[in-house]
């Protein structure tokens, strides 16, 4: 089966995945919930979609697409409160987070569906290690060379989503030292890393052709790269991203992703260039290490930051791009977390300095997901 | 006797097995059945340790009589103490909050197998206060299946969660329904308050008694740190105090050790979950409890009060389906997987039942067509119940397999 062709979308139309952990009220543990949950939720009408992912511990919800922040942060409310309150009524408790800090792996059951049942004979450990937990970005583009031209643009700002987003410091119950734990679990699989560099759709139909006559892939789903191209919805999807915290987050980063893309396509600051990815995999690491105090290499300047600085100055950069897209609260959010309370991973580390106990880190990120953040004023 | 005065080192022979020895063998034994019933044919371990007990019991070697089950019975009570320390942990009395619908499927599926017994018994024209005291005990589920099949298939869903609950609310209803129509009975000729002041004194002491237990409990483990041997240690200590104190001051063991799992886990106001009492110590406890429930089965009044024993089993099955049935969908799930909870609660335990019964400063009487009846049915549930069980989590996907297969 060739690609699909690249069905235009509305330009830098928005849309967000989360993936939520499923936990066990009583012991905070990851559990199997997803069957139950989904069975109850589908008997209500609520807006997106809500879907099962691999494990039973896992579900994920999509909001449908949006042009800026207000009506995106509305319906992931809404998204986040049907699960919430179909949760409340079967004892079970949601959360954001990029990984569980002390589930074992082996624990987890395969979703019953065929695809998943597929990759688990495929992956083995790995598939059930893979209960992470991610948030995808979709931002539309009009054509197939505009995504890949966006991709690879976009590709240098990796390290900010990473960081902004990192929930993940602790996994398999001890401290990994890494803020985002989540991404070592993906590296592990032999199609993650990044696209081609090819920035011609054609000549992307041709890497995937010749792919798929090595038997290596099937279709786009088998690429675990941290941006890939969505032909059939006519969007990149950023999936470097753990689940935040809070939808409010969520919101910002994914508001932030789409202004950085106006940015890219309105001002069009360099075309991108294969030694763009030099420092890539040294700027990802970091990010996940280290966060927003990693050292960032710029592959232009050479210059070496920290990734902090280099947030802020791309988030004055952006600002007038967010003013158009009606998304200024994203930025303010966004401004005002990096000089306060920093990421997620600082927060969940500071919980745990607090009670000394995962199970209560864990309840305190379930009560933490139900609840509003308070929107700035502008 | 030695033959010869040169040979007087020899040992008499046979040896004599006096009841410490059988009890041995009894642990040795349903450790091999609970093997081969979980590996060879796939049932649950507790059917094993159970055929071990009768094997030993009044129907194969005749190992215990009543000095040796009386001797046993401190191990009896401690594993059942522990087993329902656990159930009322394991009850969220939040959830019952955050779905009401869930309290009335409970009371629903305890009413109703009570009315559905109470109806067939009175039918038969059994006498009404006998017929009171077996549809009572007919309302609990046995709560050593319910948390061991958990356990044991480390289960984990809807199914499972409300076998748990359920099992645990059942057990309280049962204990309060046949303290007050006890109460009722035998007090009503010294007045209202009388018979009133008996069910409460049961309900109140036993409740404040497991408050006592967890406050003290819960600092103890701040003090000791909560190790997991320091909290096996203490809650085992815990509890063989609570059972003790239960039987002085004439109170509901099963009652104060529910409340006190419940409350241990309330009271706390952190997570730092209490340990979970069941290591390789908790094993012997668990095999003992099902070993001699085993060695307990009577099946004497079999030919006689079978088909009759069959018409309780049925009465209370359906009972009890009805219940969650009809609440199945406002309560959040699916007509399926309440038809298998239904069936998840059908396993009923000869020993909680005795604990009721005798702890009931007021005997009551079963009259011997309903103690024959009653005998038979817990019989046959107490073997079939935990399979049934297993089979119904299994059905409803929620058993995970064992990490080594």
């Amino acid at each position: 089966m060739p690609l699909d062709a690249f069905k235009p979308s509305g330009i830098l139309s928005l849309g967000v995945e989360l993936e939520l952990q499923i936990l066990a009220s009583h012991n905070c543990d990851l559990t199997r919930g997803a069957s139950d949950l989904l069975a109850l939720i589908e008997r209500q009408p609520h807006p997106g979609e809500i879907k099962p992912e691999i494990t039973e511990s896992m579900v994920e919800i999509n909001s449908s697409i949006h042009q800026g922040f207000e009506s995106l942060i509305a319906e992931l409310r809404e998204l986040r409160d049907v699960v919430v309150a179909a949760a409340d009524k079967l004892n079970l408790r949601i959360c954001g987070g990029g990984a569980h800090p002390f589930q074992h792996w082996e624990e987890r059951t395969i979703y019953d569906m065929p695809r998943f049942h597929l990759l688990s004979d495929l992956y083995g450990y790995l598939a059930k290690q893979f209960t992470v937990f991610g948030q995808h970005v979709h931002i539309g583009c009009s054509g197939g060379d505009e995504a890949l031209y966006l991709l690879h643009s976009l590709s240098r700002y990796v390290p900010h989503f990473i960081a902004l987003t990192a929930s993940s410091p602790f996994y398999q119950g001890v401290d990994t030292a890494f803020d985002s734990s989540r991404l070592n679990a993906v590296f592990a699989f032999p199609l993650s890393g990044r696209a081609p560099f090819v920035l011609r759709w054609n000549q992307f139909e041709d890497y995937f052709a010749k792919m798929q006559s090595l038997g290596i892939v099937a279709s786009m789903k088998d690429f675990y790269w941290d941006i890939r191209p969505k032909p059939e919805f006519g969007t990149i999807e950023v999936r470097v991203c753990d689940t935040p915290l809070t939808v409010e987050r969520a919101a910002a980063v994914a508001c932030y992703i789409q202004a950085l893309c106006r940015y890219l396509l309105v001002e069009r600051p360099r075309p991108p260039r294969e030694d763009d990815y030099l420092p890539y995999t040294y700027n990802r690491f970091q990010a996940c290490r280290f966060g927003l105090d990693a050292n960032y290499v710029d592959p232009v300047t050479s210059a070496h930051n920290t990734l902090r600085d280099d947030i802020l100055a791309m988030l004055d950069r952006t600002s007038q791009h967010a003013r158009e897209l009606e998304s200024e609260w994203a930025m303010a959010y966004l401004r005002s977390a990096l000089r306060t309370r920093g990421n997620d991973a600082q927060w969940v580390r500071a919980a745990f300095q607090n009670t000394r106990s995962l199970n209560e880190v864990m309840r305190e990120q379930s009560r933490r997901w139900r609840s509003d953040e308070p929107l700035l004023p502008r | 006797m030695p033959a010869t005065p040169e040979l007087h080192f020899l040992p008499a022979w046979p040896i004599a097995l006096g009841h410490f020895e059988w009890f041995a063998l009894l642990l040795l034994f349903a450790a091999v059945m609970g093997e081969v019933a979980s590996r060879v044919l796939r049932l649950p371990k507790m059917a094993g340790y159970l055929a071990a007990g009768l094997a030993l019991g009044p129907y194969g070697f005749a190992a215990f009589d009543a000095e040796g089950l009386a001797q046993m019975r401190i191990f009896v009570d401690i594993a059942l103490g522990l087993l329902l320390f656990e159930l009322g942990h394991r009850l969220d009395l939040g959830w019952l909050r955050r779905n009401p619908w869930l309290l009335v499927g409970s009371v629903l599926e305890a009413g109703m197998a009570f009315g559905a017994v109470f109806g067939a018994l009175a039918w038969l024209g059994v006498e009404t206060r006998y017929a009171v005291t077996a549809a009572a005990i007919g309302m609990a589920t046995s709560p050593a299946v319910a948390v061991r099949v958990t356990a044991e298939l480390r289960a984990q869903g809807q199914v499972t969660e409300r076998m748990l609950t359920l099992t645990a609310l059942n057990n309280v209803y049962a204990v309060v329904t046949m303290t007050a129509f006890l109460g009722w009975q035998h007090f009503e000729r010294h007045g209202e308050v009388a018979a009133l002041l008996y069910p409460l004194y049961l309900v109140c002491a036993s409740f404040l008694l497991a408050v006592v237990g967890a406050v003290a409990v819960r600092y103890l483990l701040d003090v000791a740190g909560r190790s997991e041997e320091v909290g096996f240690l203490m809650l085992a200590g815990a509890i063989i105090l609570l059972i003790t104190f239960a039987l002085a001051i004439n109170v509901s063991m099963p009652l104060c050790l529910l409340a006190f799992g419940t409350l241990a886990k309330h009271l706390d106001p952190r997570l730092r979950a209490i340990p979970r009492p069941f290591g390789a110590a908790g094993a012997v406890f668990i095999v003992v409890l099902f070993g001699i429930s085993g060695v307990n089965l009577d099946f004497q009044a079999l030919p006689t009060a079978g088909l009759l024993a069959c018409g309780y089993i049925g009465a209370r099955q359906l009972g009890k389906w009805a219940g969650v049935l009809a609440t199945a969908l406002p309560s959040g799930i699916g007509l399926r997987k309440a038809a298998l909870l239904g069936a998840a609660l059908c396993p009923m335990s000869g020993l909680a039942m005795a604990l009721m019964l005798e702890e009931a400063t007021i005997a009551p009487e079963l009259g011997s067509e309903v103690g024959a009846i009653l005998a038979v049915a817990v019989a046959v549930l107490e073997l079939a119940g935990p399979v049934v069980a297993h089979f119904a989590l299994i059905a409803a996907r929620e058993a995970n397999p064992s990490p080594r297969s």
